[in-house]
């Protein structure tokens, strides 16, 4: 009986982990770059009651549970949205792009809602600079941002363009093994392979697309009926709870 | 002392077993690939003279009808439908399986959540294109940008076959072969857990009041022992 009341307890264990990532999905509906993670569920180990042999060919192996194996982040791409302003850049298709964290490490981020600091680099939202460094000039009036990554701006008094460096896009074997670091910022991990960077458009990588951002792509449809299932999993294994208690009460009242 | 108190005790130790087994289902009724597990009861004979039989628990039984498969939009989740297996090298042997939540690792060998790598027909891990988008088509070819590079195998099991858990939701043979298969490959789908709550709330009902009748039976038993210990064995009366 005791076993039973473990699987049980492990089982609403892991609904409720699944309800926490659920909840955290919901309330990045709206995050630029945001991707969604969901959990990964493992059957526990079994314990041998009879092994299989003569006249037996399977035995009687009873499971412990379930263990919440993991998470894995969703790297489906999420909906352009338009914002018209020329900083914004999004990608489409497969990529990250590069930035310098403030302790020199390099990080990977979807969100490319970007801003020019005082010096005139471009940085990202939280003054993290774009690597491969790229300068926006004082005087430039436009910048315009190409499909391969170019950043060309105008000049005050010019009508040409001039080229002041290109975006570069990061691509991994394994983007599910990078590791999260909270806003927006990935690193990478043993699991998720060694970072191959490269031009936009080439190689597999996706497209830059200027004046749009990449929203997050939770589908609330989806977390909602998922939340749905976890609850009635959650009871579910409830009752199994109520059912062993009840046995157990049951064979301890004999006398 | 009655020895039908023995057989009313193996009653309820069986439907213990019992109630371990659909505890862990319910608890793997969201688990991706997982078989359910459902146990048979045998009578077994103690006592040729009277006839007298005791409950054991023969072995448990992996069902093996196929889960529904739930769309997910990851490329690298794949549901078979139909019967069939992927095999993997679990390092400690081959391995079967259907829970299709495979990732990349990080030398580009296509493995299972466990870390199992999945094996082509001739038994090599199946590598990730590293350039290109993971395709799968519906016969197993896993595809780069250019053709074919390299097939998921398929198997099934043959007449009579049995399995045996080796791993989370993987199986190996305790009986029996394996041959092609010809199921159909869907990417961009999970298989979910073919556990039925219905039934499986049903059965906790039947083992628990079973397992009530079983108490009720062992107290009958010490009742008439003991009155059989004191009334028959009392001298004044």
């Amino acid at each position: 009986m005791l076993k039973a009341l473990k699987t049980a307890a492990s089982g609403m264990d892991a609904q409720q982990r699944k309800l926490d990532i659920t909840a955290n999905n919901l309330a990045n509906v709206n995050t630029t770059g945001f991707k969604k993670s969901r959990a990964e569920f493992q059957e526990m180990l079994y314990t041998q009651q009879r092994s299989a042999g003569k006249g037996n060919p399977t035995g009687v192996e009873i499971g412990s549970g379930v263990a919440n194996s993991g998470t894995q982040k969703s790297f489906v791409q999420g909906t352009l949205e338009a914002t018209e302003n020329p900083l914004d850049v999004a990608i489409e298709g497969e990529g990250f792009f590069r930035i310098t964290t403030s302790d020199g490490d390099p990080a990977f981020t979807r969100a490319g809602a970007f801003k020019v600091d005082q010096s005139g680099a471009l940085v990202t939202g939280d003054g993290q600079m774009v690597d491969p460094g790229i300068m926006i000039p004082m005087e430039a009036v436009s910048i315009n941002i190409t499909r391969d990554g170019t950043v060309n701006v105008v000049m005050d008094g010019d009508t040409a363009e001039t080229e002041v460096g290109r975006l570069e896009l990061t691509r991994f074997q394994n983007p599910a093994g990078l590791r999260s670091m909270g806003r927006g910022l990935f690193e990478p991990t043993e699991a998720s392979g060694v970072p191959t960077s490269g031009t936009p458009g080439e190689d597999g990588l996706g497209a830059i697309s200027q004046g749009f951002l990449e929203g997050s792509n939770v589908a609330v449809t989806e977390e909602m009926i998922s939340m749905i299932v976890s609850q009635r999993a959650y009871e579910v294994n409830s009752k199994v709870i109520k059912t062993a208690d009840s046995m157990l009460a049951s064979a301890t009242n004999i006398r | 002392m009655s020895d039908g108190i023995y057989t009313a005790v193996s009653g309820a130790i069986a439907r213990q077993v019992h109630l371990d087994t659909v505890s862990h289902n319910l608890a793997n009724v969201e688990t991706p690939g997982y078989r359910a597990r459902s146990v048979r009861f045998e009578e077994l004979l103690v006592d040729r003279a009277t006839g007298m039989s005791q409950v054991q628990v023969k072995n448990d039984d992996i069902d093996l009808s196929p889960g529904i498969s739930e769309g997910t939009e990851n490329p690298f989740d794949v549901a078979i439908e139909g019967d069939g297996f992927f095999t993997v090298d679990t390092g400690a042997g081959v391995g079967l399986t259907r829970a299709g939540r495979f990732r990349a690792d990080d030398q580009g060998n296509l493995v299972t959540l466990e870390g199992y790598k999945v094996l082509n027909p001739n038994g090599q891990p199946v590598m990730v294109p590293p350039n290109s988008d993971f395709y799968v088509d519906d016969t197993g070819n896993v595809w780069d940008d250019i053709g074919i590079v390299d097939q998921l195998n398929l198997v099934s099991l043959t007449e009579g076959s049995t399995l045996t858990p080796m791993g989370p939701s993987t199986f190996k043979l305790a009986k029996g072969g394996t041959e092609a298969s010809s199921a159909t490959v869907r990417q961009g789908f999970i298989e979910r857990a073919n556990v039925n709550p219905v039934e499986s709330m049903t059965e906790l009902i039947t083992l628990q009041r079973h397992f009530d009748a079983m108490q009720k039976l062992i107290q009958t038993f010490s009742t008439i022992d003991s009155r059989a210990a004191r009334d028959l064995g009392s001298i004044t009366g």
